[in-house]
């Protein structure tokens, strides 16, 4: 099947108009009190998409985080008579503190031990719940009055309104922010943190916004929720609810509101029509008729019927007939046809329904014709040193990858690094930059103290590198790998995110024409909108050179830059160093092309096992027998 | 021999490679140029089932291998060693190499084939034979390359997938990865050689192809392509050499 294109059906708002007559058609009470539910439980997979579909992590606490909204409305009324208007802002703000408090492992772990930590938090919250009843009335639970709307007592009909309006509200920021800086700056994180880091996006600042968001948004669903049923305890918020929450995002799709509102729909509907037995028979029915149609379609065009071809309607076949015929309840296997669910989803749509059903509207819609030139910011000093290494030596256990390192770096100068495979040259790159500390030993730059700042610190001081093995954001196009370095350009808070105001707005297209002038001048103009996990390997190179220029630095570490080029493309290469040069932007270059050495390099300095062995212009190096024994083998 | 017929094969549905046909005959070395982006890695990548080729078929001494899994075809004697290394960092060199012989332990032959093999690799790269209970993170560079091509050839490969052997490394050991991939011609390996210094790869490949935008433009012997100033300034670069190795 053709997938629709997800911008001709506008997917969250045509589905959400969908929803919006529900109470009208004739519907019974018990369907709109489901309905109700799916928006709730669609508020809290916003927040959840925006952990594990965007940063990339896992999290087992939001049922907590669900009941700690929850609670927080519970605990207003019971202790302090107070209603849902103070427990709507109330629920936000506490949860996203547990949200913080989240964050915090979240920045040393990551995986399963990730998984572990929050589901350790959902259950101390659940027990803490339990037990201190001085405060939650343990297990007993609370019992709540809807709030009056307009002077009566809303019905699920009414209420039922006042969710779908909060949840429009919520679709409508989180689709500002995952589409602004911050979204960018989540999936960053979740690609190359390391890289992130070194562009100025601090993983660490984002991790937390990121948390604290997804918490925000549980904490607004649990008061909702528990004003929904009237009633809440403690053993709803377990960790089984949390499972069906990551379940639901999987199921409806990474990355798209669409998603959460198909995987709440499903979370939330299946186990009511699990309970209608005649149905779930014509389904099982239609799933094995459709399995031998799929068969059937598929061994007319294939060349040669092979198991692949055959395994998954065949097993469908076996599967769902018998089912069909012999089932007589079916609710007792309510998690096994999740559990099932969930690994064909898995295996055969790894974007979900929502991604199987529309395609993305890819990001060519955002970008705006610039002109191509890229008018690299022009840094206008006199002469002088930029960056002075005094005595720098790092070690790790017992070896001493530098040893007593010393270099200066003048202004608008390329310097050169070479030396034998392992001689420490990306080592110092990476204690210039911020990634090790060094152990011993000082860096200057623009006189300033570089060294024991943090990664993000140093880049926003005007220090951009690029890595030997690239770290691009694999799952972000080209064009958005160069956005997230702009990151610094971009004026205003989350609050101008979500409002949208007009400083934010500005901004914003400047960094769009900016980057396009970026991917302009490394020309690859024509690979915007390509995957950066679709670029071959020299062209990823140059667009991590784009991308470090979008920090605008003084200084560009580039760490084999030419790994992987051509001679043609090493030639256009050359040229584009020099004009970053002409720019005054100061290169230290690391790289194995000794011809591209030669020819950029004003002076080079010569490593091997951690200690600096010579540095001189690059003709007087090929005459140096030390460098020539060590690194050239031969005098070229 | 590799026989390559039609050839297509892409990522996420976006095609890359649109019809290659070309023969590497049995014992001879092939280079395979082109700008980045031509398709070069991905060519190497359809053949060894590292992707799922979308048209044409690939042979393999005769036998249909399109589509096959990438551990069937190693299996069936098609060794492909990809860019960037890829040893396993934790394991000791030996246990590398052992690695690499791993489909022959469970297969007909014997053990002691393999220990013969083993001291056949020291023997062909002796930097290794001095590591050989080091870890492998702790090699260089350049012994992590010979230490790939090294595991590669523990497969005993009827033929030989080479992909950009010399990144990253520097200029001396660029050289000896070079005198490495002679020796093995000499010994009447089939290889496949996609690499980035294309003047020394021409110096020692029998023939040539030229690929852009996944597309063979031209193929003939290595020394005809090296000697036409036209190809040169095309795809090869305008002074003519690498300057090294």
């Amino acid at each position: 099947m053709r997938p629709l294109p997800e911008k001709l059906v506008a997917p969250p708002v045509l589905a959400l108009a969908l929803l919006l007559p529900l109470p009208f058609v004739g519907i019974s009470n018990y369907y709109v009190h489901l309905g109700l539910i799916v928006a709730i439980y669609m508020i809290l997979l916003l927040g959840l998409d925006i952990v594990v579909g965007y940063t990339g992590e896992t999290s087992l606490a939001h049922a907590a985080l669900f009941g700690i909204g929850a609670y927080t409305a519970g605990v207003l009324a019971f202790k302090l008579n107070l209603g849902f208007w103070v427990a709507l802002p109330a629920s936000l703000a506490v949860s996203a503190l547990f949200g913080l408090l989240l964050a915090i492992p979240a920045l040393r772990v990551r995986g399963p031990y990730l998984a572990m930590v929050t589901a350790a938090f959902g259950a101390i919250v659940q027990i803490l719940i339990n037990e201190m009843t001085f405060l939650t009335n343990g297990p007993m639970g609370i019992r709540l009055n809807r709030p009056a709307l307009l002077g009566v007592l809303p019905r699920d009909r009414e209420y039922y309104y006042l969710v779908l309006a909060l949840l429009l509200l919520a679709v409508a920021t989180v689709n500002r922010i995952v589409s602004s800086s911050f979204g960018r700056a989540f999936q960053a994180l979740r690609d190359a943190p390391i890289a992130a880091d070194c562009l100025g996006v601090s993983v660490w600042r984002y991790k937390v916004y990121a948390f604290i968001l997804s918490a925000a948004l549980a904490g607004l669903a649990g008061t909702l929720f528990a004003y929904s049923e009237r009633y809440i305890s403690p053993n709803t918020y377990s960790i089984e609810l949390s499972i069906l929450f990551l379940l639901a995002v999987t199921l409806g799709g990474p990355r798209s509101r669409l998603g959460a509102l198909l995987g709440a729909a499903v979370v939330v509907l299946l186990p009511n029509l699990l309970a209608d037995i005649e149905l779930v028979r014509w389904i099982a029915a239609a799933i094995g008729a459709v399995a031998i149609l799929i068969m059937a379609a598929r061994v007319r065009r294939a060349k040669a019927v092979t198991s692949g071809t055959l395994d998954m309607p065949v097993a469908l076949c076996l599967a769902a007939w018998p089912a069909a015929r012999s089932l007589t309840s079916v609710v007792d296997f309510k998690l096994t046809i999740f559990g099932l669910m969930i690994l064909f989803v898995v295996y055969q749509m790894p974007e979900g329904l929502s991604g199987r059903l529309f395609r993305r509207s890819g990001p060519a819609a955002m970008r705006r014709a610039a002109p191509a030139e890229a008018g690299l910011h022009v840094v206008t000093e006199a002469d002088g040193d930029l960056l002075v290494v005094e005595g720098l030596t790092r070690q790790f256990g017992g070896l001493v990858a530098l040893s007593g390192v010393s270099l200066t770096v003048k202004r608008g100068e390329i310097h050169g690094l070479i030396g034998p495979n392992g001689s420490g040259k990306s080592t110092l790159i990476n204690v210039l930059s911020g990634i090790y500390p060094p152990s011993l030993g000082s860096i200057r730059f623009l006189g300033q103290r570089l060294d024991g700042l943090p990664p993000a610190a140093i880049a926003r001081r005007g220090v951009a590198r690029t890595f030997q093995n690239l770290q691009l954001f694999g799952e972000m196009t080209a064009f958005e790998n160069i956005l997230v370095a702009l990151n610094h350009s971009l004026r205003g808070t989350l609050f101008d995110v979500i409002l949208g105001t007009p400083r934010r707005r500005r901004s914003e297209e400047a960094a769009r024409d900016r980057a396009t002038a970026l991917l302009g001048f490394v020309g690859l103009a024509d690979l915007a909108d390509e995957k950066a996990r679709n670029l071959s390997y020299g062209k990823g190179r140059l667009l991590e050179i784009a991308r470090a220029l979008a920090l605008e630095p003084r200084l560009l570490l580039l760490d084999e830059p030419a790994a992987g080029l051509t001679k043609p493309e090493i030639e256009a290469l050359i040229a584009n160093l020099r004009r970053i040069r002409d720019q005054g932007v100061a290169i230290v270059l690391i790289e194995h092309h000794i011809d591209l050495v030669m020819a950029l390099c004003d002076v080079v300095t010569v490593l091997d096992f951690g200690k600096v062995i010579a540095e001189a212009e690059p003709q007087a190096l090929c005459r140096d027998q030390k460098v020539i024994d060590a690194y050239l083998g031969v005098q070229p | 021999m590799i026989e390559v017929s039609e050839l297509c094969a892409g990522y996420d549905k976006v095609p890359i490679l649109h019809g290659l046909s070309f023969t590497v005959p049995k014992g001879s070395l092939v280079a395979l140029i082109g700008a980045n982006g031509a398709g070069k890695s991905t060519t190497l990548r359809a053949i060894s089932g590292m992707i799922r080729p979308t048209g044409g078929t690939v042979r393999l001494d005769g036998d249909d291998i399109t589509g096959w899994s990438s551990h069937r075809v190693a299996r069936a004697g098609l060794a492909h060693i990809p860019e960037g290394r890829r040893v396993f960092p934790q394991l000791s060199v030996k246990d590398n190499l052992a690695v690499g012989a791993f489909s022959r332990l469970t297969g007909a032959r014997a053990r002691g084939d393999v220990a013969a093999d083993l001291d056949r690799m020291f023997a062909l790269f002796p930097r290794l034979a001095q590591r050989r209970n080091q870890p492998s993170a702790t090699l260089s560079g350049g012994e992590q390359q010979m230490l790939a091509i090294a595991r590669a050839l523990m497969l005993s490969p009827s033929v030989l997938l080479l992909d950009e052997p010399s990144l990253g490394l520097a200029p001396k050991l660029v050289a000896e990865v070079f005198e490495v991939i002679a020796q093995l011609k000499a010994q009447a390996i089939t290889m496949l050689l996609v690499e980035q210094f294309a003047f020394a790869a021409l110096a020692i490949a029998d023939q040539a192809l030229i690929l852009e935008n996944g597309r063979i433009v031209l193929a003939g012997s290595a020394q005809a392509v090296r000697d036409d100033p036209a190809i040169r300034s095309a795809y090869l670069g305008v002074e003519g050499t690498d300057a090294h190795p």
